[in-house]
């Protein structure tokens, strides 16, 4: 198995959540493709708890600096080995790789700082293991110390307009002499470095100059090329995980929401106090906070209420945190607790680009392939799924598809407009309205039934398209 | 940074507007400075003065060493100005030179590359050559002034390499691409890429010398047959691409040996109006006869004999002028009254020019002085001298305290104000009390005023606060009543 900082087992076999979830619930909009990616990978409960400690150590400054120079150290082998498989000529290419080695004797510096929780532990034993070669290496290494400036006493003559030769020079020349001059003058040159890529004539050239030098360089590649097969780049990608979530996290703290560490359960349920929808980051507005509460008895919860209530925010905030949870980083409420599902899944109404079946055979068909992925430690969210028809028939199909899912035994939130679906024995979750004034809109969701109504006609009024309101358009246009 | 004007270096500010229209300053240094560049760099100058006595100390040195050696301002002008003209002509010939290298094609690239480090080397030369001719001027005079000794010394900085500077910028400025002898050093970086390729060496084949092909060393050792690996460059892309990066790096290095010394010396050309102008004015006063003194840096303000710039400008000679004296110590301020056109703001104008003078290193016209740096100085003139519609008395009056509002936000203590018959647009017992009231803020936060004003009230307001003089028989401006002021 591949050194890895999130799988304690092999990655391959996983279960992967749907990649869509990511896009549904705005996660996309906050954390990269990779990161998601590891999100949406069911981990094991050794895993969650070894995770877990990696972000509460996180919260420690000395070891948050230590992760970021790792990924610095790790940025830089990864763009010594994209080099190297870009050389043009010989030159390049052995210096390029001497470079490769370096960068890798950098990374296992920096992760032999870094230990202390299993994840760590079980990297470094694995890079330790090659500590006979780290040493032989850097040995090596020092050999080729003096291989940069002994290529870089190669002299250039021209001795005709078509014939060039190099030579060993080390004469002060024109170009030193002019630079002491003017720091003597009192005037700091500015020294440009030209760049240049040196063709594969000069380079064969320069190593029949240099031919030791060269050796020296081709001896370390043959020597170490080989043995160094451990693809160290993938733990960049890990290490981006638990630094872009840490400042996620700390980008909430900032914002005012709470966090903590959820605890995990053997009991299902879905606990947490003053849970923050995170996702409304990007909009940089003010977030209210809600509580959570998913159990045996509450495993599949309606949530109805006001147009414009925050239905769709809390169904974002329970699964997003969720996830956050599930992959071992903590979340944004003052307390939780949960069980280790292995499976969440959304259905978001889907842009109207149907086939000749129609809108809701669609998403009827998307709800059963859903439905077939899950099992009983699963979790669902249903964002107004079935509203593409009548009330009648799409309350008839959301019960059924409830019973389904309660037959499962999986968890579930449904948002949906279809008041006919309280009093058939389904936990009930609702909006709250401000009592003095019914179009201000608390964001507050409480577990309650609803009272039927979605409000819209408040909402008509207010911007004159009620029934009276438009009386009285007619009235005047008369 | 180098300077004339200040000692730690600085640029030459924005004029005050206002202080030169109110003073007339233009009109009086019309007289003195018929150029009008240089006029308006002094002015520019005069109108911000300096606060610091060892600043004001620091020009008064320099002008000094100027009166002593009249060539001396002369002789500078003439490097300074080759100085720009080298600047502006190697701008122009760069300008050319790039418009001309447009070619991609890698020989023409490097002949292109050639041109223009040519160009540079001897732009480079010859501004080396112009700081030794600054350095010669600047010790043929007995110089005392710390800020012409400071650039004195600066120009004898380049001295010690100058002679091998401008042969390597000689070298490379004759340099022939059909001469192609040349040698260079590749640097190479921790990538394997070159990453720079310097000059060592040019050699340049003599068509004269008895023995066709031996090449004459300007530098180095002749590399004709010294032991190397050949490098095949059959296209000549190796020698263009390379030696282009080498050519181009001494270009580099000579133009920016050519800027810094224009970004040193070239603004001095501009300071050095300012005391040309100076010059002009000390002499035109010494052929008028009118006194000029440096005042004594002090804390009070004291001047006897004062004579009004603009009337010593325009008037064949001192005797045409009446000079004053005017004295105030610990005072507020002083209130002048008189009569209309007895020469009130004749006198008032006197002594801002003076303070203005004083402030910026010029000695003043009068016999002696003692004067105090001020943080500020400040006009405003009554708003009926202003261009007014008739009737707009309100009009006029509240534009006057629009205009006063901001000075009364920022007054520094220490500032001095020259007011000239302000508030009188309005009824003068109301006027009196607000303008009272003003002048006793300004004066508690530290600042003085001289006032000119028919407004008598104010000087039972301000009883032994203030000293107040007023005009007598032929111009004659002296004190009121009490003697101690």
């Amino acid at each position: 198995m591949k050194p890895s900082l999130l799988f304690l087992s092999d990655e391959a076999n996983r279960k992967h959540m749907p990649a869509g979830l990511a896009v549904d619930l705005n996660l996309d909009r906050l954390l990269t493709e990779d990161t998601l990616g590891y999100m949406l990978t069911v981990t094991d409960s050794d895993e969650l708890s070894a995770r877990q400690d990696i972000f509460r150590r996180m919260e420690d400054e000395a070891f948050l600096g230590a992760l970021n120079r790792l990924s610095e150290s790790l940025t830089g082998l990864i763009q010594a080995t994209e080099a190297c498989s870009k050389s043009g000529c010989e030159l390049e290419e052995l210096l390029l790789t001497r470079g490769r080695f370096k960068a890798y004797l950098s990374v296992c510096d920096q992760l032999e700082q870094l230990s202390g929780s299993p994840l760590l532990d079980a990297l470094n034993e694995r890079i330790c293991s090659l500590a006979g070669i780290r040493a032989e290496l850097s040995e090596a290494l020092k050999e080729t110390d003096g291989c940069i400036d002994e290529l870089s006493e190669t002299g250039l003559v021209l001795e005709s307009p078509t014939r060039l030769k190099l030579r060993r020079t080390e004469d002060e020349g024109m170009y030193e002499r002019m630079t002491r001059l003017m720091r003597g003058f009192g005037l700091e040159p500015k020294l440009r470095s030209h760049r240049l890529r040196a063709s594969s004539a000069l380079s064969e050239a320069m190593s029949a100059l240099s031919g030791e030098c060269f050796s020296r360089l081709r001896e370390l590649r043959r020597q170490f090329e080989p043995r160094l097969g451990l693809d160290l780049t993938v733990l960049r990608r890990e290490l981006e995980f638990y630094l872009e979530l840490h400042a996620l996290i700390g980008r909430g703290r900032r914002a005012g929401f709470s966090v903590c560490f959820p605890e995990f359960t053997d009991r299902k349920c879905f606990r947490a106090d003053d849970a923050y929808d995170f996702t409304l980051l990007v909009k940089d507005c003010a977030v209210v906070p809600n509580d959570i509460d998913f159990n045996e008895d509450s495993a599949v919860c309606f949530l109805t209420g006001a147009n414009g209530g925050g239905k769709t925010t809390y169904l974002r905030c329970t699964a997003a945190n969720l996830l956050l949870a599930l992959c071992g980083c903590p979340i944004f409420a003052s307390r939780a607790e949960l069980y280790k599902f292995d499976y969440v899944c959304a259905h978001f109404p889907a842009d109207e680009s149907f086939t000749s079946s129609g809108r809701l055979v669609e998403e009827a068909a998307r709800v059963d392939a859903m439905l077939a992925d899950c099992g009983a430690d699963s979790f669902i969210f249903m964002n107004e799924t079935y509203s593409g028809t009548d009330d009648i028939k799409g309350a008839q199909m959301t019960l059924d598809t409830a019973e389904r899912i309660k037959k499962l035994g999986a968890f579930s939130l449904w948002v949906t407009h279809f008041h006919e679906v309280s009093d058939r024995g389904y936990t009930m979750l609702t909006t709250v309205i401000d009592e003095s004034d019914s179009s201000m809109r608390t964001f507050r969701i409480v577990k309650k039934r609803g009272d039927g109504s979605s409000y819209a006609r408040d909402i008509l009024k207010k911007y004159r398209l009620d029934a009276a309101s438009l009386a009285e358009r007619e009235k005047n246009n008369a | 940074m180098l300077s004339m004007l200040f000692s730690g270096g600085g640029e030459i500010p924005h004029p005050d507007k206002k202080l030169e229209d109110d003073l007339l300053l233009d009109a009086a240094l019309a007289e003195l400075c018929p150029d009008i560049r240089k006029r308006q760099i002094f002015l520019a100058v005069l109108t911000n003065p300096l606060t610091e006595p060892d600043e004001i100390s620091f020009r008064a040195e320099i002008l000094r060493d100027f009166i002593a050696a009249p060539n001396l301002c002369e002789s500078l002008r003439g490097e300074f100005n080759a100085l720009l003209r080298l600047r502006d002509e190697a701008q122009r010939e760069r300008s050319r030179a790039y418009t001309v290298s447009r070619s991609t094609d890698s020989d023409a690239a490097l002949r292109s590359t050639l041109l223009i480090t040519n160009l540079y080397a001897q732009t480079a030369e010859k501004a080396l050559h112009l700081v030794s001719q600054i350095e010669l001027v600047l010790g043929m005079y007995n110089i005392r002034s710390a800020g012409l000794d400071r650039i004195r010394r600066r120009a004898a900085d380049f001295r010690p390499g100058a002679d091998e500077a401008a042969e390597i910028c000689r070298t490379v400025a004759n340099y022939h691409i059909d001469d192609y002898a040349a040698s260079a050093r590749l640097a190479i970086g921790e990538d394997g890429r070159i990453d720079s390729c310097r000059m060592t060496a040019l050699e340049r084949r003599i068509a004269s010398e008895a023995k066709p092909g031996k090449l004459r060393k300007l530098f180095a050792k002749a590399p004709a047959r010294e032991p190397g690996v050949v490098l095949s460059d059959p296209f000549g892309q190796h020698k263009n691409q390379l030696f282009s990066a080498a050519f181009a790096g001494m270009g580099e290095l000579f133009d920016q040996l050519a800027r810094g010394i224009f970004d040193e010396f070239c603004p001095l050309a501009r300071e050095l109006s300012f005391y040309e102008a100076a010059l002009a004015y000390v002499k035109l006063m010494k052929a008028k006869n009118i006194p000029l003194c440096t005042p004594a840096i002090s804390d009070t303000t004291e001047i006897h004999g004062l004579y009004d710039l603009l009337l010593a400008a325009q008037y064949p000679g001192a005797e045409g002028v009446v000079p004053n004296d005017i004295i105030f110590a610990s005072r507020a301020g002083i209130i002048i009254t008189g009569e209309n056109n007895s020469g009130k703001t004749v006198f008032l104008r006197s002594v801002g020019c003076a303070q203005l003078f004083f402030q910026a290193g010029l000695p003043i016209p009068a016999r002696e002085a003692k004067l105090r740096p001020r943080s500020a100085v400040y006009t405003r003139y009554a708003a009926a001298e202003k261009e007014f519609c008739a009737g707009n008395d309100a009009g006029r009056f509240e534009q006057e305290v629009r205009e006063l509002a901001p000075l009364i936000e920022s007054i520094k203590p220490d500032s001095l104000l020259l007011l000239n018959e302000i508030f009188q647009t309005t009824a003068y017992s109301e006027g009196a009390e607000g303008l009272y009231n003003i002048l006793r803020y300004l004066s508690r936060r530290g600042a003085s005023f001289i006032l000119v004003t028919h407004l008598r009230e104010l000087l039972g307001s301000f009883g032994g606060d203030i000293v107040h003089m007023t005009t007598g028989e032929g111009y004659h401006i002296s004190v009121c009543g009490r003697k101690d002021v």
